[in-house]
């Protein structure tokens, strides 16, 4: 083998361990990335707000400080998603017993449907999928603050008899920190199991 | 699976149902289930498995016990953004099936005389646009596979 050839052979060598290395480092030394939700490089504050929880309550920024919180919109006329989605949060709540009670989530169901969902309809409705669980709704104009804050977009579609309607709504899951700021978001399909690992890659990431 | 018939013939009183054969040549449906709701809820969702079996069928109405009307409906969740959409009918090629799965495909019950609490059995018919209506039972469950330990299925 020419001189040149060994030199070239050695700088392949010394690439492939200098890569092995960063490998190893990363696996072992760096906390995993979630799989699907996605991360703010910086989490970002979210604007002042005031709906009603389903006791009748005030909710507000200030709720949404000392504990995680995953955020969802949905409504109760909804037979599928919003059903679904808040078994899944349940379940997923569910995986996450181990962790400290300071570090567990609390969930709550933002109802982009003010025109139905009274608290009172919401307290029958959310903390059915879990005792936890609190519903929160608003006048419009409330919930356009925050809503146009997460970039949460909703529409009533008539029904085709003309009685009803159906709603409309971003089905991602937001996840605010203890901070009350938007920390990571969960987009579809949601998996209960992938919901609470990638929960934890985000409390992990944020030491 | 008699027991099931025999109870819906009583049921749903319209006489000639087929009953849901998972073997057998004719139409079917399988692994039914209705997410179970609180009470003060004004619509649930039927998931189940439909095969045409050995002819291409249509299914142009739904019904379940207890229920004012049933419609077929499909969530489509685009750019995370659900909607849902009712479906006329809905056409099987022979020898095909369609799940009805949270998230896509499903049966929505309306107007409730009441909801049915987990585990209670609901009795349902598919209405075909020929032949004889397949007729069934749905469990309330949470979620699938779930408080129904008869038919979960774990490998």
């Amino acid at each position: 083998m020419s001189s040149v050839g060994k030199l070239a052979l050695y700088a392949v060598i010394a690439v492939v361990a200098a890569g092995l290395g960063l490998l190893a480092a990363t696996r072992w030394s760096t906390p995993p990335a979630p799989e699907q939700a996605l991360m703010l490089e910086r989490p970002r504050p979210l604007p002042e707000f005031a709906l009603t929880d389903h006791t009748g309550v005030e909710f507000g920024p200030a709720r949404l400080r000392g504990h995680w919180t995953f955020l969802f919109f949905g409504f109760t006329h909804c037979p599928d998603i919003c059903p679904t989605t808040l078994q899944t949060l349940a379940q997923a709540r569910a995986e996450l017993e181990d962790l400290p009670a300071a570090q567990r989530p609390a969930v709550v169901m933002v109802s982009v449907d003010p025109g139905r969902d009274t608290p009172a309809q919401l307290a029958g409705y959310v903390p059915y999928f879990d005792p936890e669980f609190l519903g929160v709704v608003g006048a419009e104009d409330a919930l356009r603050a925050l809503t146009g804050n997460l970039g949460v977009a909703y529409g009533y579609t008539p029904d085709a008899d003309g009685e009803g309607y159906t709603v409309d709504h971003t089905a991602a899951i937001f996840l605010v920190d203890p901070a009350g700021r938007l920390a990571a978001v969960f987009g579809t399909p949601h998996n209960a199991e992938r919901i609470a690992a990638d929960y934890r890659a985000v409390l992990a990431a944020a030491g | 699976m008699r027991r099931v018939a025999l109870l819906l013939a009583g049921v749903l009183a319209a006489g000639g149902g087929a009953t849901a054969a998972p073997d057998g040549d004719g139409p079917s449906v399988e692994d039914a289930w209705i997410r179970a709701a609180p009470p003060v809820a004004e619509v649930m969702a039927g998931y189940l498995t439909l095969r045409a079996g050995g002819t291409a069928i249509e299914v142009v109405a739904a019904a379940c016990e207890g229920f004012g009307r049933v419609e077929i409906h499909e969530s489509v969740v685009v750019d995370d953004v659900a909607t849902m959409r009712p479906l006329a009918t809905l056409p099987l090629a022979a020898g095909a099936s369609r799940r009805f799965a949270p998230g896509g495909l499903h049966l929505m019950l309306l107007e409730p005389a009441r909801i049915p609490a987990v585990g209670e059995d609901v009795a349902c018919r598919l209405e075909l646009a020929a032949g004889d209506p397949i007729d069934f039972t749905a469990p309330v469950r949470r979620s699938v596979g779930e408080d129904d330990h008869a038919h979960h299925h774990h490998h």
